[in-house]
């Protein structure tokens, strides 16, 4: 493994295949499977050194934009929590969009409401002073049918 | 680091501010479906998402490129996202997560204004940004970049850490020199003309120049001079064997005051089409030739002080993420140092 950067948390190296040129994989010492097992503060360090290696790319390899990718264990190359950056240059044959689905309203507000009540902490859900004092609109999503913790259990092996 | 920015590059910030849709959104001007928000930053549902439940969260100030966000700006942004993946994820019942950011547009960055995508995940959804594995590179290469990234990520992680101090860092006390790859090494040349006539005209000259002026060697730190040359001319080296015997008896080569100052182009021909060869004679440069250099050069100067100013303002609202980091000319670099 060729380590290019090293602190207490974090270790960045060359991976044996990378996708260009410059590619580094950023992985944190202590392994985790999942972005639900990550410590608070611990994304801002990961991402402050991502940002860093992006600007090393930008200044000491030549490369004209960088993408900066995290997947999570299910996702990712390495099975842990990874991120690469990647080195990108005009016409270099990379793709890594993706073709997006436009999505009926309805649909995105029950996303919204799905998502806006999992962010908020069990405990301050019932107080509903400060729900409605949130910059977001919140409501309690209707579940459908297929409940989704039953969805949720269903997919587990 | 935004104080960093020059009048130029705010001038254009504040004309991309001015048509940027997702600044609309954050004044509340358009709606978007918001899913969290703080005075800081803010996340919205994509109206387009690779899978449903698709995030873009942003800082509420407009921001090009990651690289002009103040840090403490960033550190929120993070902590948000990962706030917001593990609600995503519970939400939309999905195994992975993953964090997708663009910077410029050659990596794909469709808005000027900074967003991340939190986009869940499935490990058979085929994601294109998933496959992350490519062909194995050659050594030569590989020790390249190991010493240009080995030596610059310390250096730009200790600059960022002066200004934002965390409780867990120790600051190291010897400061050190950034080292270029070959690609920015070519870059480089293409934005210092003089610098690319010397090498295309006087290739021996050059590479002498290379082993005493302070700033070439600088420059040369990870990269063989030979080999750019072998890039720009090739074949030079192998007929100008005779002037190699020829320059070694020759007068040694001074570091000249002027290409302490190499002009930074900021509309550099990409197309490397190496020009009139007729620096290709197989006699050495004359002290004739050399002046003339000196004076072109210096010419050169003049005119890029004035036409590069312009450059940069009429660059309005086509910053394409490397607008700061693209544009580093040696002066810039020295700055750096």
């Amino acid at each position: 493994m060729i380590v290019v950067y090293e602190d207490e948390r974090t270790i960045a190296f060359l991976p044996a295949r990378p996708i260009v040129p410059g590619h580094v994989r950023i992985i944190p010492k202590e392994a985790f499977r999942s972005i639900e097992d990550v410590p608070e503060g611990m994304a801002a360090h990961y991402f402050m050194v991502a940002g860093s290696i992006a600007s090393a790319l930008f200044d000491g390899m030549g490369a004209e934009g960088t993408n900066i990718i995290m997947n999570d264990g299910p996702v990712s190359p390495e099975g842990t929590l990874s991120i690469d950056v990647i080195p990108r240059k005009q016409g270099d044959g990379r793709d890594f969009k993706w073709e997006g689905k436009k999505q009926q309203d309805k649909d995105l507000e029950e996303a919204r409401k799905k998502i806006t009540w999992e962010f908020i902490p069990p405990e301050m859900r019932e107080k509903t002073e400060i729900v409605q004092s949130s910059a977001v609109p919140i409501e309690k999503p209707t579940l459908s049918k297929d409940d989704y913790l039953i969805q949720f259990y269903r997919k587990i092996p | 680091m935004e104080d960093d920015l020059s009048p130029e590059i705010r001038k254009a910030l504040e004309q991309q501010k001015a048509n940027c849709i997702f600044c609309k959104i954050m004044s509340g001007e358009v709606q978007a479906k918001k899913v969290a928000e703080d005075d800081l930053v803010m996340a919205i549902l994509d109206i387009n998402p690779a899978r449903p439940g698709h995030i873009l969260l942003m800082p509420k100030e407009h921001y090009p490129i990651m690289a002009i966000l103040p840090q403490h700006i960033q550190d929120r942004l993070f902590e948000m996202a990962r706030l917001l993946c593990k609600a995503q994820k519970k939400a939309m019942v999905t195994h992975g997560s993953s964090i997708f950011i663009a910077n410029g547009f050659p990596a794909g960055q469709q808005s000027q204004h900074f967003m991340v995508h939190l986009i869940p995940r499935e490990p058979d959804d085929r994601m294109a940004f998933s496959a992350l594995s490519g062909e194995e590179i050659g050594e030569a290469a590989l020790k390249e970049i190991h010493a240009v990234l080995s030596n610059n990520i310390p250096l730009i992680i200790e600059k960022k850490l002066e200004t934002a101090p965390k409780e867990w860092h120790k600051p190291r006390e010897s400061g050190g020199q950034m080292v270029m790859g070959r690609n920015k090494v070519l870059q480089i040349i293409e934005q210092n003309p003089g610098l690319k006539e010397l090498i295309l005209k006087h290739p021996q000259e050059f590479l002498r120049e290379c082993k005493t002026n302070p700033q070439l060697m600088s420059l040369f730190q990870a990269v063989d001079p030979a080999g750019i040359v072998e890039h720009y001319v090739p074949g030079a080296l192998m007929r100008t064997n005779t002037i190699g015997a020829d320059g070694r008896n020759g007068e040694v080569s001074t570091p000249r005051e002027d290409s302490q100052h190499l002009p930074p182009d900021y509309s550099p021909k990409r197309d490397a089409n190496p020009g009139p060869r007729e620096g290709l004679k197989r006699e050495g440069p004359s002290k004739e030739k050399k002046g003339e250099i000196k004076r072109k050069r210096r010419d050169e100067e003049d005119n890029s002080e004035s036409t590069g100013r312009e450059g940069k303002g009429s660059d309005d609202g086509n910053l394409d993420g490397d607008g700061k980091e693209g544009d580093v000319s040696l002066d810039d670099i020295t700055r750096l140092l």
